[in-house]
């Protein structure tokens, strides 16, 4: 376990996530200006701690994918399993941190929770296609067009890209919670096969 | 056969039509060429919005190409090629892809500036190239470096925190560095200020250079003396790099901007002499100020011998105003209007503070009221709060005009001057 837990740098994959909870805390008023679709203004506004949960994906799907070498999937141990409670451990760590910064007043600590969520259900629905390899590019697209063609032309979030507005309806965080039950049921069940013997690595 | 250029394998190959697309798409949705057509160096600045779109795939590309040199331990296995000339043959295409998309954008840009007088800003452009160029060489060192499965979503990210996050700073300079900034410059009376120029080019290539020389160190199998050299000369770089493009960018405000050369100007005439940049110098501009002034002059007006284009105050020689390249009559017949005012629309006295604020109304519209007088096209009726004045002022053209002239002129200079009481109609 000890080794498993080394090889897959648990303990960084933590530390990120703890760490960007505390970095959209203390860059919490900044926002990205980035080209918008759809939307009566040319640009739109992105508050930082909407998109820095995507460090959480980034970083699962690096260290995972690291730690997976051919024939992993022979192992004996349950390992597709302890990959899945990874992802669980990063997010209840980034809830925890913001939650505990919410008690210092942060109040933008529910939607960076909501996003963290959110993102990290959407890359794992995407693990049987893309593979630890590549299934971070799946969040770092979402948040792209939902930043960039997520914009109806009051200037308004669509609904589809709840994950990037700047208040938190209880909505919100039921769909990010659907997300992450679509992305664990992905993974469980068909993340074995991404892995099976014949697929290019 | 192998083919000269192993097009399928490259991966900036792939990215070209996306990004094509999307530069179109864009293109086509927003970026209004109202305020930039006909004047080549806004347009060429102009396009630097689109370094959003050129810079994530090239950083996208590079990423990928920089991957395959790490995982396939190029530089590793006792290679034949020196190190940069790997990295160059590693980068090209990314950042040939980042150059293409960039100079599509400007195409489009420029679509409606054909034939206006001036040429293609190359430095402009070169200073985009350098921009794209630091997006690629951090593609490429996030490549050498990270599992593709970090380095390639990073590298958009980063491309897009980067030009986004710094243009929305409130410290000024740091906006110069990414260099989307310039996308604020110009109207045809202003250029280009060089130092964001400056600012942005220094940091690109100094910071893509650091990046490069990081990506090309062995941290593992290297010896001891090449780590210290190599990671002691891209520190070097990055820092030198960000003083000076912070120190060449360290006094411009939020629009990149200077007060365009007189001695571009082409002045015609006397009594008035109109002084117009060649791109605002269409066939009906002169005659329509030339027309307006007269109509004025005609009235007992007091007017300066001399209409200029400048941003700058009106003073006792010179009636300063603001002309876009494609002004219509009305809106020229507007900016010699307002070329009345002071920088400041009034002043802010003690007293009589309303007075002069309706008043300012008042005189704009009797202005462009009488100013428009045998010009075609032009209506007439002012644009904005200065509407509110229209009634007022066609009740103090009811008057004999050297009253009307005599209203307009003491009540102008009371605009500024809190000593002199602001006088109302009769009806206000």
């Amino acid at each position: 376990m000890t080794w498993w837990a080394r090889s897959h740098r648990i303990l960084w994959s933590m530390g990120i996530s703890a760490g960007s909870a505390v970095l959209a805390f203390l860059l919490d008023s900044i926002d990205l200006v980035v080209p918008s679709f759809g939307s009566s203004s040319p640009f739109a506004q992105v508050p930082l701690y909407a998109v820095l949960p995507v460090a959480i994906p980034i970083a699962l799907a690096g260290f995972l994918s690291a730690g997976s070498p051919p024939g992993y999937n022979a192992s004996t141990r349950p390992v597709f399993l302890m990959d899945w409670l990874t992802h669980l451990a990063a997010l209840t760590v980034a809830t925890f941190v913001a939650t505990l910064l919410g008690t210092v007043g942060w109040v933008n600590g529910p939607q960076f929770i909501r996003t963290s969520i959110a993102l990290v259900g959407i890359q794992m629905l995407f693990l049987p296609a893309l593979r630890y390899r590549y299934q971070a590019v799946a969040p770092v697209l979402y948040l792209f067009f939902a930043a960039i063609v997520g914009r109806s032309p009051s200037g308004a979030t669509q609904e589809w890209a709840w994950a990037l507005t700047p208040t938190s309806a209880d909505w919100h965080f039921a769909a990010s919670g659907v997300a992450l039950v679509a992305g664990s049921v992905s993974t469980l069940l068909c993340g074995r096969r991404a892995f099976a013997p014949g697929t290019p690595d | 056969m192998t083919p000269l250029f192993p097009l399928r394998s490259r991966s900036a190959v792939w990215f070209l039509l996306p990004a094509l697309l999307f530069v179109v798409l864009y293109a086509g949705a927003y970026v209004n060429l109202a305020d930039s057509s006909g004047y080549w160096t806004a347009v060429t600045a102009s396009s630097a919005i689109f370094l959003f779109i050129s810079c994530a795939p090239a950083g996208a590309s590079a990423a990928i190409e920089g991957s395959r040199a790490r995982r396939g331990r190029i530089t590793e296995i006792a290679p034949g090629r020196s190190e940069p000339v790997l990295i160059v043959q590693h980068i090209w295409p990314s950042y040939v892809l980042g150059l293409s998309v960039q100079a599509a954008a400007f195409l489009l840009v420029a679509r409606t500036t054909w034939g206006a007088p001036g040429a293609f800003r190359v430095d402009i452009f070169a200073g985009f190239a350098a921009i794209i160029l630091l997006h690629t060489a951090m593609g490429y060192a996030l490549g050498r470096r990270l599992p593709i499965a970090v380095s390639i979503p990073l590298s958009v990210l980063l491309s897009y925190v980067w030009l986004g996050f710094t243009w929305s700073t409130p410290y000024f300079p740091l906006r110069y560095l990414a260099g989307l900034a310039i996308s604020g410059c110009c109207r045809a009376d202003e250029t280009l200020d060089s130092r964001a120029l400056v600012a942005a080019t220094l940091f690109s290539v100094g910071a893509a250079m650091a990046l490069l020389i990081s990506a090309a160190i062995k941290w593992r199998t290297g010896h001891q003396s090449h780590r210290i050299i190599g990671g002691g000369a891209a520190l070097v770089l990055l820092a030198g790099a960000t003083v000076s493009g912070l120190s060449a960018a360290r006094d411009l405000g939020p629009f990149p901007v200077t007060t365009r050369s007189a001695a571009e100007l082409t002045c015609e005439g006397s009594q008035p002499e109109v002084c117009i940049y060649p791109e605002q110098d269409r066939a009906s501009a002169r005659q329509v100020l030339v027309q307006a002034y007269t109509n004025l002059a005609h009235d007992g007006l007091k007017l300066p011998p001399r209409m200029t284009a400048s941003p700058a105050a009106s003073d006792a020689s010179s009636l300063n105003m603001a002309l876009r390249t494609d002004s219509s009559s009305d809106e020229i017949v507007y900016s010699l209007a307002t070329a009345f005012l002071s920088p400041q629309l009034y002043a802010e006295c003690s007293d009589g503070f309303e007075a002069r604020g309706t008043n300012v109304n008042v005189i704009v519209s009797w202005l462009t009221s009488r100013a428009s007088r045998d010009i075609p096209g032009a209506s007439g009726v002012p644009f904005g709060q200065f509407g509110e004045g229209l009634d007022a002022s066609h009740e103090l053209q009811s008057l004999a005009t050297p009253r009307q002239v005599a209203w307009i002129d003491y009540n102008l200079r009371a605009l500024t001057d809190c000593s002199m009481e602001p006088t109302q109609l009769p009806s206000l």
